[in-house]
């Protein structure tokens, strides 16, 4: 039932009113790859991502999932098919405990409806047994061990990120988009996330898209490199390429190196 | 700890059910009964609310229209066709459950205010629907048996009907903790971040509305047979308006405030009878008092009152101990 093979935007455009936000962008996330996206605020990155993802629907283009078109189809069909995203300011479910907030991102791939999680069947009180020795091992992954009761209300913007990964990961994805993941982290918590995201990649075979600021960070953990300036694609390359392109340091590394 | 989550969902059901079987056996009175037995049958349904408003952050305020839909089926096939009230339920229970299905189904499209404004119209056009086309009513709807169990006896009748409270209030608890109730909460809290965790938000808006008409339809199947007839003013706004108190005053999203709710607004405005003009201003000011008090509705008293207690302890302990 899930697919294994690539996440692909072809051609994609989003235009809001007579604003172009995102414009002829081709986008591959290849399973077991890193695709980083660069960008200066504005450039079209969190749109990109929603086209990606169903949460907005692209205005042109197509996105294909393993070789299928899914284009139109709403985010909770993506996130079926094992497409997962983390949000730019993170979304948790404030009236649910954080482990109720991890189970909530195995939604997809579990089955027990609302007349045998009421009457308590076996089946349903197998997968929710299962679900919640998931959660916690999830939350232990993202540094949020012990803490399964415990509200979301209570944690800072950085814990809710870290949060929603693992309710992210709950779902078993093999596509993962991240925007922003290491945003307000110090260096070591971004250098935590970056082996966390590494091995996730590597070990299981996920393929990341990922918007990131931490540049150099971000450039070390990437296998490919698409920079967008106002919406459209001025640079696609290795991250050697991307640190050497005279385009990519004016429009977005140059500002950085400045700092 | 999932143990004594478990046990706290128990609890409560088992309280109300020792108070409900205390009332019966101590209150011989057919006018106590009477009461008690009304304010089951609008908990049955404010039950269901309390999951649509609290549980998931949707709003109906025409229930009475689904409410009416059930009574009239009832009413109808009972009184004019000869149904038993009992197979009358299959399709009263069933009619209501099409009409939230249709209510869930115009909530994809709206939200917010704007679903609050169809809900409205729908139980508006309801009322009217029965003042023009049903404007007779039935009379003699038979009171309901259950094989040989009659429950034309007001006792009997007043121990179905929370029976029926106690199923409900222990299936919406048990739903409320599964995986379809953190659904639910998903889509109340945030519905984007909801659907990008693989839920669909039209089949849970829909279903959610469903299993509350549901049991709106259980709720109007009964009060067809309590009243022994239905006419198109037993379904007017005023009665959605009060289903909606009633789950606002007992505490929104609280099954068990949902029994407390129903109880509260039946039988305070008994007290106040010769009062009748007064009525709808003590309503009002009941209504503020909770909001402002007890924002977590009557349910909450206990825990807001043992807030207090704790506060006032810490706070003022060198006081009372120089006592």
């Amino acid at each position: 039932m899930t697919a294994t093979g690539a996440l692909e935007g072809r051609g994609l455009a989003r235009r809001f009113g007579g604003v172009t936000a995102v414009s002829g962008v081709d986008v591959r996330i290849v399973p077991g790859r890193v695709t980083l996206v660069l960008g200066p605020n504005g450039a079209g990155k969190s749109t990109l991502v929603n086209c990606l993802t169903g949460v907005d629907q692209p205005s042109e283009g197509n996105v294909f999932l393993d070789g299928k078109d899914l284009t139109g189809k709403t985010s909770n069909r993506f996130a079926q098919l094992g497409v997962a995203r983390t949000f730019q300011h993170a979304r948790p479910f404030r009236g649910l405990t954080l482990a109720e907030n991890v189970m909530v991102g195995a939604h997809g791939r579990t089955r027990a409806g609302f007349v045998r999680g009421t009457l308590r069947t076996p089946f349903a009180r197998r997968e929710e047994a299962e679900l919640r020795q998931t959660a916690s091992l999830l939350l232990a992954e993202v540094g949020l061990e012990g803490r399964e009761a415990g509200s979301p209300n209570d944690l800072t913007l950085e814990e809710e990120r870290r949060l929603e990964l693992a309710r992210c990961l709950a779902g078993n994805p093999h596509i993962l988009l991240l925007d922003e993941p290491a945003a307000g982290l110090g260096e070591d918590e971004a250098t935590a996330l970056a082996t966390l995201v590494r091995n996730l990649c590597v070990d299981h075979g996920l393929g990341v898209l990922l918007i990131e600021h931490h540049l150099e960070l971000a450039l070390s953990l990437s296998d490919s490199v698409l920079v967008l300036d106002f919406g459209k694609p001025i640079f696609e390359g290795t991250p050697t390429e991307a640190r050497l392109d005279p385009a990519v340091r004016t429009a977005y590394i140059g500002a950085e190196g400045d700092q | 700890m999932r143990r004594g989550a478990a046990w706290s969902s128990w609890l409560s059901p088992a309280v109300v059910l020792l108070l409900v079987v205390a009332f019966a056996l101590t209150q011989g009175s057919f006018y106590r009964l009477q009461l008690g037995t009304l304010a089951g049958i609008y908990a049955i349904a404010v039950i269901g609310l309390t999951l649509l408003f609290g549980g998931a952050g949707q709003i109906s305020l025409g229930h009475a229209g689904i409410l009416g839909t059930s009574a009239f089926i009832t009413a109808n096939l009972t009184v004019s066709h000869g149904w038993t009230p009992l197979t009358a339920m299959v399709p009263a229970v069933a009619g209501a459950t099409l009409m939230g299905l249709l209510l869930g189904w115009s909530a994809l499209r709206t939200t917010g205010h704007y679903l609050a404004l169809v809900t409205l119209a729908f139980g508006l056009m309801f009322s009217e629907f029965g003042r023009t086309v049903f404007s007779a009513g039935w009379y003699g709807v038979p009171p309901l048996t259950l094989g040989p169990l009659d429950l034309g006896d007001s006792q009997r009748m007043f121990v179905a009907v929370w029976a029926v409270v106690v199923a409900s209030l222990v299936a919406v608890l048990l739903l409320v903790k599964s995986r379809f109730g953190r659904s639910l909460a998903a889509l109340r809290d945030d519905p984007v971040a909801a659907a990008a965790s693989g839920i669909d938000l039209a089949r849970t808006k829909i279903a959610v509305f469903a299993i509350a008409s549901a049991l709106g339809g259980v709720s109007g199947w009964l009060f067809a047979m309590y009243q022994g007839s239905v006419t198109e003013t037993s379904f007017s706004f005023m009665l959605s308006f009060n289903l909606l108190i009633m789950a606002v005053i007992g505490g929104l999203g609280s099954p068990l405030g949902a029994i407390v709710g129903s109880v509260f607004l039946v039988v305070v405005p008994e007290f106040g009878r010769e009062y009748e003009d007064f009525r709808l201003l003590g309503y009002g000011v009941a209504l503020l008092l909770v909001l402002g008090l007890l924002p977590g509705g009557i349910a909450s008293v206990g825990r807001v009152l043992a807030d207090l207690v704790l506060r006032r302890s810490g706070s003022a302990t060198p006081a009372v101990s120089g006592k």
